[in-house]
């Protein structure tokens, strides 16, 4: 296992007025093997921008985005894609392609990347829909699923498969309360395998409260800034 | 703008069309030689594009090819063997049916059904946002939903057009035999369109069906992923990729034949 930090953001700064997601000034971060940096967007804006940069979709104005180690813009159109699956994503808004059935959909990244054969796939997909209280609905187009169910499987995608880094988005939107410990279950055993995490949340109170969560790190991001919190609050109280 | 300023601005705005459509050509066949490529979702995909394109239009394309040999090949033969020209069938069949109408019918066909499709579907995806879904997950479009379906619309209008050309043969003749006018021995028949085939021929055939049926799935999957955003652009998407796909078929087609008789 590589002792590169997973993701290493250095004075990332995207600005753009003419596009419509929220500009990112001045961010550096680092992720390591089993981090969780839970961020915290000031208001319900579009904050694709964050998630874009870090997977090497967007490249910043400014500053560098290092995935393993390794550099986005030096890797190659192929390095990048092949990069890019080994970082799994829970989308806000659907994230789904309407012409393929759930199984193609969660399994697209695993089957594109990877030489896994589909049955060993299936097999975890079936695991995993159980875990989040999902019935077996492989053979199902997401749009025939409800938005509950979507998001479930969203999660079922997301940790299919041990990727490196998971990004989620807003992950507990729609999912009824009930099935929120299955999502903190899944996440606590990719940390303690060695994955790192960004929860972003306008509301992530849950995960504060949750046992496994404590040595997460919280984050604002306002105004394009993200600021942790502990320094926040210090900087606040004096 | 004045009207030349404006002609002039509409013949740059061709060009870069045009350019716009080698180069993606260019990165299709770049991407296509190489096997990293190729992952299991890319090959299904290609497969998936024949089988909709191809196979699934055979029916429509035998059918018109029956009625365009019933009209073609028995009348051609009827016509020469009353001027005594019957030696003379195999080249003009050849010259018809081989170098002219069976390509253009057949890119009609897989544009007209095809074409509208792949714009349709691309641009609903891109309306939808699911391009930059596969592209968070590491699936290139250029590789995942480009490739396979500029491929795709290629390998099925040249395989189409070979049954095109096969089932006007075969329809004309036994229509011709059924009404008396056949045209001698089926092998003679066979055998006069053989060799009327000449390398020039071939090669005629293969640009014409190759290469229009890249270009039109490109030109598709460029007008398709070139919406914006707004579901109404969707069929203006549509439509623009069906005309301009027409026009350049034909385009092709006439370039090809210029080239090939000079």
């Amino acid at each position: 296992m590589s002792d590169n930090p997973i993701l290493k953001l250095d004075a990332v700064t995207v600005a753009d007025p003419e596009r419509s997601v929220m500009d990112l000034t001045d961010i550096s971060l680092q992720l390591n093997r089993g981090d969780l940096l839970v961020v915290v967007p000031e208001r319900h804006v579009e904050t694709v921008s964050l998630y874009d940069v870090v997977s090497g979709l967007l490249t910043p104005d400014q500053g560098g985005v290092l995935f393993m180690g390794v550099d986005w813009q030096s890797m190659g159109l192929f390095g990048q894609s092949e990069a890019r699956g080994r970082l799994h994503r829970v989308f806000e808004i659907e994230g789904w392609v309407s012409n393929l059935n759930v199984f193609e959909n969660i399994a697209l990244s695993e089957r594109h990347h990877s030489a896994r054969p589909d049955d060993e796939l299936r097999q975890e997909m079936r695991m995993l829909l159980e875990r989040v209280g999902l019935r077996d609905c492989l053979a199902d187009r997401p749009h025939t699923l409800s938005r509950s169910e979507r998001r479930r499987a969203q999660w079922v995608r997301a940790f299919m498969g041990a990727p490196d880094l998971l990004l989620l988005n807003a992950p507990l939107l729609d999912a009824a309360p009930v099935h929120h410990a299955a999502l903190f279950a899944l996440l606590a055993e990719s940390l303690a395998r060695g994955a790192a995490a960004i929860w972003k949340s306008q509301d992530a109170t849950n995960l504060r409260d949750e046992a496994g969560f404590k040595a997460a790190r919280w984050s604002e991001l306002a105004g394009g800034r993200m600021v942790e919190q502990e320094k926040r609050e210090m900087e606040s109280g004096s | 703008m004045s009207a030349v300023g404006n002609i002039g601005a509409s013949f740059l705005d061709r060009v870069a069309s045009v350019r716009r459509v080698g180069a993606v050509i260019c990165g299709v066949l770049y991407l296509a030689v190489q096997p990293r490529y190729w992952p299991r979702t890319v090959r299904e995909r290609t497969a998936k594009q024949i089988l909709f394109t191809g196979y699934e239009a055979l029916s429509l394309v035998l059918l018109l090819s029956i009625l365009v040999g019933v009209s073609v090949v028995a009348q051609t033969h009827l016509w020469l063997s009353r001027f005594g020209q019957s030696d003379m069938l195999g080249p003009l069949l050849v010259a018809i049916l081989v170098r002219e109408v069976g390509p253009l019918l057949v890119n009609f066909i897989v544009v007209g059904r095809s074409g509208t499709a792949v714009a349709t579907e691309l641009a609903t995806m891109r309306v939808h946002r699911e391009i930059d879904v596969l592209d968070a997950q590491g699936v290139d479009p250029m590789v995942y939903m480009v490739m396979p379906r500029v491929l795709g619309m290629m390998f099925s209008v040249f395989g189409l057009t070979m049954m095109f050309i096969v089932g006007s043969f075969a329809s004309g003749y036994v229509f011709g035999f059924i009404f008396n006018v056949t045209p001698g021995d089926p092998a003679l028949f066979a055998a006069s369109l053989l060799r009327a085939v000449t390398p020039g021929t071939v090669v005629c055939l293969l640009a014409k069906t190759v290469l229009p049926g890249m270009v039109s799935a490109t030109i598709c999957c460029i007008e398709g992923l070139g919406v914006q955003g707004a579901l109404t652009e969707v069929p203006q998407a549509a439509t623009r990729a069906v005309v301009r796909s027409l026009s350049s078929a034909i385009l092709i087609s006439a370039i090809v034949t210029i080239l090939t008789y000079v």
